[in-house]
Formats: C-alpha cells, structure tokens, sequence
C-alpha cells in the first residue's frame, strides 16, 4: 500500500478518485458542486491533495458539528470591526514598538525583526 | 485576571478569516502578539477548516496563502475536535458556534476572541468560564493590563 506521503500533492481526477475510493464522475460531480476546491488547466482539472483532505475532514460523519459560511455581508462587517484605530491602535503601536515588534515596522520606517505579519 | 505567557485565547473562525483576508487588522496584531510568545494562541481542528473552508469560498488565493502562513506561523495549541456530549449541551443557544463553546471550555481558555457580534453577545449572557471580546475589544480593554505594559509604556 501507498504511504500518504509518498502521494503527489497535485492529483488528476482519477487519482483522486482513486484516493478517495469513489468514481471518477464523483469527483467531477463534487468539482462542479464546489465542494472539492480544483483548478482547470486547459480541459483537465487538477485537484490539491489538500483539497481531499479537507473534504474528507468537513464531511466526517458528525452531525452535532457544523461550520458556519459566512455571508458577505457578515464578512464586512468581520473586516470593518477588525480595522485597527483610535485606543485599540494606540495600544498595539506602543506594545509593539516597545517589545521588538515587526507589526508596524514599515511605519516606523524599521527593518522587519519577524515574520509572523 | 493577569495576563501572562499561558494565558489562552481561543481564536474562531472569523478572527482567522479576519486576518487572512486584512494583515493590517486586529486579528491579525492580536495573532501576532501570540506568535511573540506573550500570549498563547488557540484554536480547534474544527475552527480550522471552518476558516479555510470559507477563505476558499469567499477570498482570493492570495488570502488562502496568508491562512495556511499564519497556520504555519503561529504556535497555535491545536484541541481535538469536541464530543458530542461536549457539543450537545451548547447547541440550543449556540447553534452552529456549539463547538467553539465546547473548544474553549475543554481548553480551558481565558478569552474567546471573536468579530461575531451574536456568538459575543450569547456568551456574555451564559455564564461561561471565559469572556468573549472582538480583538479591538481585547487590544484596548485587555493587553493594557499585561504585567510588563507600565515597563512598556514608561518606556516608549
């Protein structure tokens, strides 16, 4: 048997239907569906073997847990509450400026010490 | 309470997304601050692919780029994905948020950071273990009050 990290990271529908252990159909059926995320190159699909994994995880057979899907106008509400201003800002700028931060670096006019931004 | 090092915020679904979709916004600074080891970072398997799930449904791959660098980045505590008899006792008033409520209690989380308005307001109205605050919320009322701010402030 084929160890999963012997498994290439890109698949071609067959072999990600034969990963999955369905037919091929389904897996264009779940392409055309929007549930398995894949990109068209030409007139063939690749699909991530990330992408395989997720579905796997997002379809496991646990009703009492269900992911939400934001609308958008949820989402911009979500990007306008997250705008960084007045004491919330004040308050970053002194906490970063003072520990050796990277966050607001670039107006600081400093060289970037981290890379989690 | 104090802050230090262990202090636990349970990030959810929309914090990510947050930072993954505005690298400028509070998530992402709230993040950040975690990733430097001031705070420690939580979330759950199923927060996680909640969050991809709708960075892929509703953003650009360069904002997918930035979930998976964050996810990578950040030394994130990762929880299981909850029981159902965790989950279940949460549902009549969480609804769909059931299993971030049972993450942050199995996790035994201080805050749970969220821009869900509703998900805040709920919580504020259980009597749960953790407070829940937006991370602008969290900046302005919450880090003030890590041990080393006066240090910090005197100092800037």
């Amino acid at each position: 048997m084929q160890r999963v990290e012997d498994l290439p990271e890109i698949m071609t529908p067959d072999q990600a239907a034969e990963y999955l252990q369905v037919n091929r159909e389904t897996i264009y059926r779940y392409i055309r569906d929007g549930k398995l995320d894949a990109s068209r190159l030409g007139r063939s699909y690749r699909v991530p073997r990330r992408s395989l994994e997720l579905l796997l995880l997002a379809t496991r057979t646990r009703p009492y847990v269900k992911y939400r899907e934001y609308p958008d106008e949820q989402i911009e509400q979500f990007l306008a509450d997250d705008v960084l201003d007045g004491d919330a800002l004040a308050v970053a700028r002194t906490f970063d400026r003072a520990t050796g931060g990277s966050f607001f670096a670039a107006e600081r006019g400093d060289a970037p010490a981290d890379s989690t931004r | 309470m104090t802050l230090a090092p262990t202090t636990c915020l349970l990030f959810d679904a929309s914090c990510l997304f947050a930072a993954a979709a505005s690298p400028e916004g509070g998530s992402s600074y709230t993040l950040s601050v975690c990733a430097r080891g001031y705070l420690q970072a939580v979330v759950s398997l199923d927060i996680l692919i909640e969050a991809e799930r709708n960075v892929v449904a509703k953003r650009e791959a360069d904002a997918l780029y930035r979930y998976r660098g964050l996810v990578e980045a950040i030394p994130f505590v990762v929880l299981p994905s909850p029981t159902e008899e965790a989950v279940e006792p949460h549902e009549g008033v969480f609804f769909e948020d059931a299993h971030v409520v049972a993450s942050a209690l199995a996790g035994q989380c201080d805050f749970l950071i969220t821009l869900d308005r509703r998900l805040q307001r709920r919580v504020e109205q259980s009597s749960l273990t953790f407070t829940a605050l937006s991370p602008r919320e969290f900046l302005q009322m919450v880090l003030p009050t890590h041990p080393e701010y006066p240090r910090i402030r005197q100092q800037s």
